[in-house]
């Protein structure tokens, strides 16, 4: 598409030229065009109190009136706190997990136990969040879990797992990476396959061993997408998913499992009151962005890979 | 969850737009309707006259436990008795905000739709989308003698404004009953006699678990709702804002003397090992588990639940019996209260119905003796039999009745006679049922809110029924210890409790001047 640009002449002469690519490329911006751009101009119901009856446009404009009624919550710190650290606990454990999955497997000789490996890591990838979380309430139940009856086995106390605020990070973020380590490495793998034997044979012959190999050759091979990947999980830090943390919290550990996707649910969708729901959301869609420019440049200051 | 909202205001914004284009014809249908007073709605109604090509169309929803079926002899039976021809349609299982959400932004409503609650009316009738059925109840001469019959019933369902966008509930318990229920073989086995206070159900717990050491002889299954929903009203407190009968007067109940018996009854269980330690989120499963495997003796729950365990468990262990307990006397001194169900379901009227004279024939219809016997009984020697002037439905039990026939299933009733589901209940039951009766709480005032209080309510409301919970939780697991309740009434109260009450207080008594009919 590089020519587009280059080729000048006038616009009828060069959609003729790349007509067909366009044709190809047309798909793809309808549904972007759709189902993400259009969609962002229903953020005006945030500035208005929405009547589902008569219609946005009909509805009755507010301002901000639903920004600061979030803002002056007192909700509004403690949620934002626990969806910050919940996110930056998931980043920081979640992401090199793969990496070193990936970069172990990668060191697999035995093909038949590579592929088995991937196929059983990738397997609670698929499992719904609604099964996970009832098996781990299941598992980590003081009364029929089997978890706490190891612990006793062992001569200690049953733990309360869901009940201590203390663990529920912990135990969300553990349960992440079960899910989801697996079918992480897949983008890592795909990364490592693209580096030149060549550089390996030449390590080699320089007398560099496993461990040498990796350091200086597969690590600095895969560096640029794994800084792609942090910059992009940083975007998403308070994009955390809902219906894990909602059933998995209750009362008793709403001081660190609250956060704000279930304050929405509980105060803005459930009660109805949409034009509160998307103020919220276009706060953290905000807030989101805000991660996401600052981390890139960072990655374009100290390093040569970012997304722009 | 960006993700989510984003989705939601797409779905929105598309069917908005779909809506305004398709729409436009009959914009401004919402106003319309005439107002109060005017010559139309004053028009003298004849019952007896035949009323012909009368058809409308009926949203509804079903329960997963009875799947609707639009041939079910129920639809036939009322479209042949009021001469409206009904096409109803099922539009959601179990909860159907959502779907009625989307239904009124789509603007592309069905004639009639069967509601889940006042609150959800009230919503959409202030928003232009349901009709106000004072308007034409001059038109409807059954339901004006209803509705003078039971005023208090009409008042509950009205707006804020003194409006009528639902149709009032009256007859339908629909199960929801619960009480205290128990092991009744295993406490003969050992001698054990069944509790009649608080103190007992802790002392009988104690001699419980040291027969069973592993058990966990009070085990319930709802969390902080179960608290909330059932055990409050035992300590006569209730878990939000709640009218006081006893001092006439608004209450907070989560901060009362009475709420702090309760948590330090069941912190007491809890410390003991009486109850499970995960009773916060014990799941039907686990406790269904715990029941049926000599775990849990004691229990609150819905009655249908007793069956629900005796007829599985008696095939393994023919002993097995669980049975319900008779009301325990009150903690404070005087008698004990139990949750008295009261269903909020019912139809409305789209504002923008072609068909409102099917609709208030229909909705007329359901109001009158004949409507109600119909909807509640069926039709004689096929749906039940009469002897002696004595009727008894032929089903074995609800769940039969409504999966053959239809009767008693979401969206046919409105008024109807709990005798005819009664008449299915074994004598045991229905002495149950009976004594039960003088410990209902008596009905809760609810007010109907305007937009604003409804926000406050939500946002405020919210906050501290967030805070409430995650106290008492931490009150009972000893997180925080009890010494520190008055610090916690504090905190509650900066919340905003006092504007809660106000809320309350202001929306009853404005509701309590608004006049019926014109």
């Amino acid at each position: 598409m590089n020519n587009l640009a280059e080729s000048g002449g006038s616009l009828r002469k060069r959609l003729k030229a790349n007509g067909w690519l366009l044709m190809m490329f047309a798909p793809c911006f309808v549904f972007y065009v759709l189902f993400h751009y259009l969609p962002i101009a229903g953020i005006v119901i945030s500035f208005k109190n929405y009547n589902m009856f008569r219609g946005i446009f009909a509805s009755e404009w507010v301002g901000l009136r639903y920004y600061r009624l979030f803002l002056e919550s007192p909700d509004f710190w403690p949620v934002l706190r626990n969806t910050f650290l919940l996110g930056v606990f998931k980043l920081v454990f979640e992401f090199p997990a793969p990496i070193a999955l990936a970069l172990l497997l990668n060191e697999v000789r035995s093909r038949m136990f590579k592929r088995f490996v991937q196929t059983v890591s990738y397997l609670p990838h698929f499992i719904s969040n609604v099964v996970v979380a009832s098996m781990l309430l299941m598992f980590l139940s003081p009364t029929t879990g089997e978890v706490n009856r190891l612990i006793e086995a062992l001569g200690f106390e049953p733990i309360n797992f869901m009940s201590l605020p203390a663990l529920f990070r912990p135990v969300y973020v553990a349960s992440e990476i079960w899910q989801h380590t697996g079918w992480a490495t897949i983008i890592y793998l795909a990364a490592l396959t693209a580096i030149d034997p060549q550089l390996y044979e030449a390590a080699e012959i320089d007398g560099a061993g496993r461990w040498a190999k990796m350091r200086h050759v597969t690590l600095p091979g895969i560096l640029p997408v794994i800084v792609i990947i942090v910059i992009l999980n940083t975007g998403k830090i308070l994009e955390i998913g809902f219906e894990k943390v909602f059933l998995l919290y209750n009362p008793a550990t709403y001081e660190t499992a609250d956060i704000i996707q279930t304050y929405v649910y509980r105060t803005g969708i459930a009660g109805g009151n949409y034009s509160y729901a998307s103020a919220i959301g276009v706060f953290l869609g905000v807030v989101s962005c805000i991660f996401l420019f600052v981390t890139n440049r960072f990655a374009r200051k100290y390093g040569e890979t970012s997304l722009w | 969850m960006k993700r989510g909202l984003m989705l939601a205001a797409t779905t929105m914004l598309t069917l908005s737009l779909v809506a305004a284009c398709s729409g436009n014809k009959e914009s401004g249908g919402a106003t319309n309707a005439p107002a109060s007073g005017s010559p139309k709605a004053t028009e003298p109604a004849k019952t007896a006259e035949p009323k012909k090509d009368l058809k409308l169309n009926l949203a509804t929803f079903e329960y997963s436990d009875t799947q609707f079926n639009k041939d079910w002899p129920v639809w036939k039976y009322i479209s042949d008795a009021s001469g409206v021809t009904i096409t109803p349609k099922s539009v959601a299982t179990n909860d159907p905000k959502e779907a009625y959400n989307t239904i009124v932004a789509s603007k592309d409503l069905p004639d009639v739709m069967y509601l889940t609650d006042y609150d959800m009316a009230n919503r959409y009738g202030s928003q232009g989308a349901l009709m106000n059925v004072l308007d034409y109840i001059d038109k409807m001469p059954n339901f004006k003698k209803w509705s003078e019959k039971y005023p208090e019933l009409t008042r509950s369902a009205l707006s804020a404004d003194g409006k009528l966008y639902i149709m009032p509930n009256q007859g339908n318990t629909d199960g929801s009953m619960a009480v205290m229920m128990y092991r009744e073989d295993l406490f003969k086995k050992h001698n054990l006699t069944p509790p009649k206070t608080y103190d007992d159900i802790y002392n009988v717990a104690k001699e419980l678990k040291k027969l069973y050491p592993d058990s966990y002889p009070f085990s319930n299954r709802n969390g902080m709702t179960g608290l909330d929903i059932f055990f409050a009203l035992n300590f006569d407190t209730k878990g939000d804002v709640y009218y006081s009968y006893t001092n006439n007067e608004w209450r907070y109940g989560p901060i009362e003397d009475n709420y702090k018996k309760m948590v330090e009854f069941f912190k007491k269980m809890y410390d003991e090992k009486l109850m499970p330690p995960d009773w916060l989120t014990l799941d039907t499963n686990a406790w269904q588990k715990l029941m049926s495997t000599d775990k849990g003796f004691i229990t609150y729950d819905y009655i249908g639940r007793i069956d629900l365990f005796n007829e599985p468990m008696q095939k393994e262990n023919p002993a097995y019996k669980l049975n319900w307990l008779p009301p325990l006397a009150g903690v404070t001194g005087g008698k004990t209260y139990y949750r008295n169900p009261v269903l909020k379901n019912g139809y409305g009227i789209a504002s923008n119905t072609k068909n409102l004279d099917a609709a208030l024939a229909f909705l007329d219809f359901m109001y009158s003796e004949a409507g109600r016997d119909l909807v509640s009984w069926g039709k004689k020697d096929v749906d039940y039999t009469e002897t002696n002037g004595a009727k008894k439905m032929k089903y074995a039990n609800l769940l039969e009745m409504r999966k053959t026939s239809g009767l008693n299933t979401l969206g046919s009733y409105q008024w109807t006679d709990p005798a005819a589901v009664n008449s299915m209940l074994t004598d045991a039951s229905k002495k149950m049922f009976a004594d039960q009766q003088p410990y209902l709480e008596k009905m809760q005032p609810a007010p109907a809110m305007t937009k604003e209080e409804l926000d406050t309510l939500a946002l405020t409301g919210q906050s501290i029924k967030k805070a409430k919970d995650e106290n008492i939780a931490k009150f009972i697991l000893g997180t925080r210890p009890m010494a520190e309740w008055d610090a916690y009434v504090q905190e509650m109260k900066k919340l905003g409790t006092d504007k809660l009450l106000d809320i309350y207080k202001k929306a009853d008594d404005r509701s309590k001047t608004v006049k019926l009919g014109k």
